[in-house]
């Protein structure tokens, strides 16, 4: 039940029409049975799995909490991260760490055939499962209050608009908005609800789908059939393909949490107007480098203990975040690439810091867009080796921008499409960047409102791709 | 009144109007919907021709029989046969199968009672256009091919998913909805440059693997439902395969339904070869050999006043 499918809109109808009716333990009740329903929709053998994850650590949070010593602390959050990452980990990694632990039997003649083992992926086993270790953790911690109700946990773990896709968020900010009666659906709700839906449903129906088509197509094409510019094309349209669709799921999660009084952390913040690695990662899946820093990064020494082990921190948690996204050696390596650019940006910035004194706009505004450029080029490449299927593919199709850069009319609508579909969009972004507010729009004049979203609506009836496309991140 | 409401009546009312505009001037967005508006005329030019004594054939299938089928040919052999000038008339929806041709039969002559009818039914296929398959456009079925009384079974056995009902049902109150995605081709084709061939590269691995994935394991459920919605004895009913640039066979289920409902089918010329210059665009016929065709098709005709 995808949020670009008409199934999604008639559910939530429903859902929102009986949820209104109700007071806060009823609500609870019954978003806990559409949340169910909801991943019943994806596939309900894996209920159980779900079930299971929250009873483990319900369990375990409540033992943390009652534990007399440090000692019985220790063995309750080891006993839920354990078995937590050992769930993902089965679902997750068997297959791909069986394969290839048999790879390197079968070059050592130990084995005759490499082993496949295909175990099927719970739909967002990923999201609920860092859902609930930052529950445990942040109990272990005393960062936030034991939850003793298992209604209300349980609706931590699987709130049907984050339970697939995230954002992340954590038991500090989303159990107290559980536990207590949350606001009613006023005007200012459904404004900032509504924006964010329009917007939602804009980056993954229009961008992200419509570049699907592009990015699918030279990410699947057979040596020598592209020239390099395509493949560049290709590149392009697959990272805003994935910005489309992960911002947008993420866009349109919050928006409807809105319209039930929840107010769910902020996942993406204009991401290709970064202008270096770290501060691509303050925008990008927020939720995920957040938790990463904080349940990862910081538990290894963080910037403590100096710059080498700062830079191996980096790197460990990068490479860790990859392997989060999935199992293969192509996000190990853009793991490795972003943590590696990570600690080089850090070594740069200390070596050169910047420039203070009196700023100059023209050569300010000229390093900050050279900033931008480099970093929107460098995130591509790591895009490269996030979406090819192999390694392989991967260090072909670099290879393949080196070669005949020619002008095709492959190219030339590829290029007039992506500026038809994106450009009115990063106009919208550069004015909100400007105004460094991301619900900038909401302050302007109600017929400017009026009018973007009569666009949106118009864009989603007529542009949306011919082929609705799976969420990219569902996946994961 | 709170902004957010002037919005959403706003965005209402543009919509309204859009609505309005898509009625009036739909027409104008394709020759495929001008083509689907004109099937509208069919009955009532059957009925009048009927009423003068002429011979009626209803040419029914896709943008294959359209090229396929040469009226002037078609009207010449069956006047040599004996018939009192013959009116051709084409029920020929682009991008169609078996799910729009029975839908839209049984919408403009409905099954059970006396109604009108034509004299003589040509039902032209390619190689898997008779095999049940999903319905590809909910929405143009909605607002082009089916008719009131056939929507509740539409909605219930034909379409299988929440989205295409939902799509189905958007189409058949809203014209704008019905006609969303003309207005992407109407665009880009006009305006972007190279996107012709684009598209063509982007879809043609798709088009291939669905192609494949129709004739497997196949039923013809729905070729059933049109043979017993004819309204016709079977002698005045002829199926024949338009060749296609590969030589192909009608599926064994076709053959098999046709025969055990006594309906003759004429299959021959979609086995032999055929020179590639009878396909100028690769996959319709070209007038020269559609004479040619359709000359094999006069044949598995009888004479006038023997069969019919």
């Amino acid at each position: 039940m995808w949020f670009n499918s008409f199934n999604f809109w008639l559910f939530l109808v429903v859902v929102l029409m009986v949820y209104r009716r109700l007071g806060h333990r009823l609500q609870n009740r019954w978003l806990l049975l559409a949340s169910y329903f909801f991943y019943g929709c994806f596939d309900w053998r894996f209920l159980g799995l779900i079930l299971f994850c929250t009873a483990l650590n319900y369990h375990a949070g409540l033992r943390i909490a009652a534990a007399s010593d440090e000692r019985r602390r220790k063995f309750w959050i080891g006993w839920s991260l354990v078995a937590s990452l050992l769930v993902l980990c089965v679902f997750k990694y068997l297959g791909f760490f069986a394969h290839e632990a048999s790879r390197l039997l079968q070059a050592m003649h130990l084995t005759a055939h490499a082993w496949t083992l295909e175990i099927m992926l719970p739909a967002g086993i990923s999201f609920f499962t860092f859902h609930a270790l930052s529950y445990t953790i942040d109990v272990y911690r005393r960062d936030t209050p034991v939850c003793r109700s298992f209604t209300d946990f349980a609706l931590f773990i699987s709130f049907f608009p984050q339970l697939v896709a995230g954002p992340i968020n954590r038991s500090t900010q989303l159990l107290p908005q559980v536990a207590k009666p949350r606001p009613n659906l006023d005007e200012a709700r459904f404004r900032e609800g509504l924006f964010l839906v329009m917007t939602g449903l804009f980056l993954k129906v229009v961008i992200a789908d419509n570049m699907a088509g592009f990015a699918n197509f030279v990410f699947g094409a057979k040596p020598g059939e592209l020239n390099g510019a395509e493949v560049l094309l290709g590149i392009y349209a697959f990272a805003f393909q994935i910005y489309g669709d992960f911002a947008g799921y993420s866009a349109i999660a919050i928006g409807v949490s809105k319209w039930m009084g929840f107010d769910l952390m902020e996942n993406f913040r204009r991401p290709y107007f970064a202008a270096n690695p770290r501060e691509f990662w303050a925008r990008w899946h927020i939720s995920l480098s957040t938790w990463l820093r904080d349940y990862l990064y910081i538990p290894l020494g963080g910037n403590r203990g100096g710059e080498g082990r700062t830079r191996r921190n980096l790197l460990l948690t990068m490479v860790l975040g990859g392997l989060w996204h999935g199992a293969a050696w192509t996000f190990v390596i853009w793991g490795a690439f972003h943590g590696a650019w990570l600690a080089v940006h850090r070594t740069c910035l200390a070596h050169f810091p910047a420039r203070s004194g009196r700023a100059s706009f023209w050569w300010d505004g000229g390093v900050k867009l050279l900033g931008i450029a480099a970093t929107f080029h460098l995130v591509c490449l790591g895009w490269v080796f996030f979406r090819a299927d192999s390694l392989g593919k991967a260090l072909e199709l670099l290879a393949a921008l080196g070669r005949r850069w020619e002008v095709t009319d492959f190219l030339l609508a590829g290029f007039s499409l992506m500026g038809f579909f994106l450009g009115p969009w990063m106009v919208l972004e550069f004015w909100t960047e400007k105004k460094d507010n991301s619900l900038a729009l909401l302050k302007a004049p109600w017929p400017v409102r009026a009018s973007i979203y009569l666009y949106i609506l118009l864009m989603l009836l007529f542009f949306a791709a011919p082929e609705p496309v799976e969420f990219l991140y569902f996946q994961f | 009144m709170k902004t957010e409401t002037k919005i959403v009546l706003f965005l209402l009312v543009v919509l309204a109007v859009a609505e309005g505009m898509a009625r009036v001037s739909e027409s104008s967005l394709s020759a495929d919907v001008r083509q689907m508006l004109a099937h509208d005329r069919i009955p009532g030019a059957i009925a009048e021709a009927q009423a003068q004594g002429r011979f009626c054939v209803l040419v029914l299938g896709n943008s294959l029989a359209r090229a396929a089928v040469d009226r002037v040919t078609l009207e010449k052999g069956l006047r040599e046969k004996g018939y009192h000038e013959p009116l051709v008339l084409y029920l020929t929806p682009d991008a169609s199968g078996i799910n729009e041709w029975t839908a839209a039969y049984r919408k403009y002559f409905p099954p059970g009672g006396g109604g009108i009818r034509p004299d003589l039914l040509i039902l032209l296929t390619g190689s898997s256009h008779l095999l049940d398959h999903p319905v590809r456009s909910p929405e143009k079925l909605a607002a082009f091919h089916a008719s009131a009384r056939d929507r509740p079974a539409i909605l219930s056995s034909w379409l299988t998913t929440t989205s295409e009902r939902s799509r189905f049902l958007l189409a058949s109150v809203s014209r704008l909805f019905a006609n969303r995605e003309r207005i992407r081709p109407l665009l880009f084709y006009r305006v972007v440059p190279g996107y012709e061939s684009t598209a063509q590269r982007l879809n043609r691995p798709e088009g291939e693997r669905s192609q494949g994935a129709e004739v497997e394991g196949a039923t013809v459920e729905r070729f059933g439902l049109l043979l017993a919605s004819l309204g016709l004895p079977p002698e005045r009913v002829l199926v024949a395969a338009v060749p296609l640039p590969e030589p192909y066979a009608l599926p064994e289920a076709v053959g098999g339904l046709a025969s055990a409902r006594a309906v003759r089918v004429y299959r021959e010329a979609a086995l032999e070869p055929w020179p590639g210059e009878a396909f100028p665009d690769g996959y319709h016929m070209g007038v020269t050999f559609a004479g040619k065709f359709t000359m094999g098709v006069i044949e598995g005709i009888p004479v006038a006043n023997a069969d019919l």
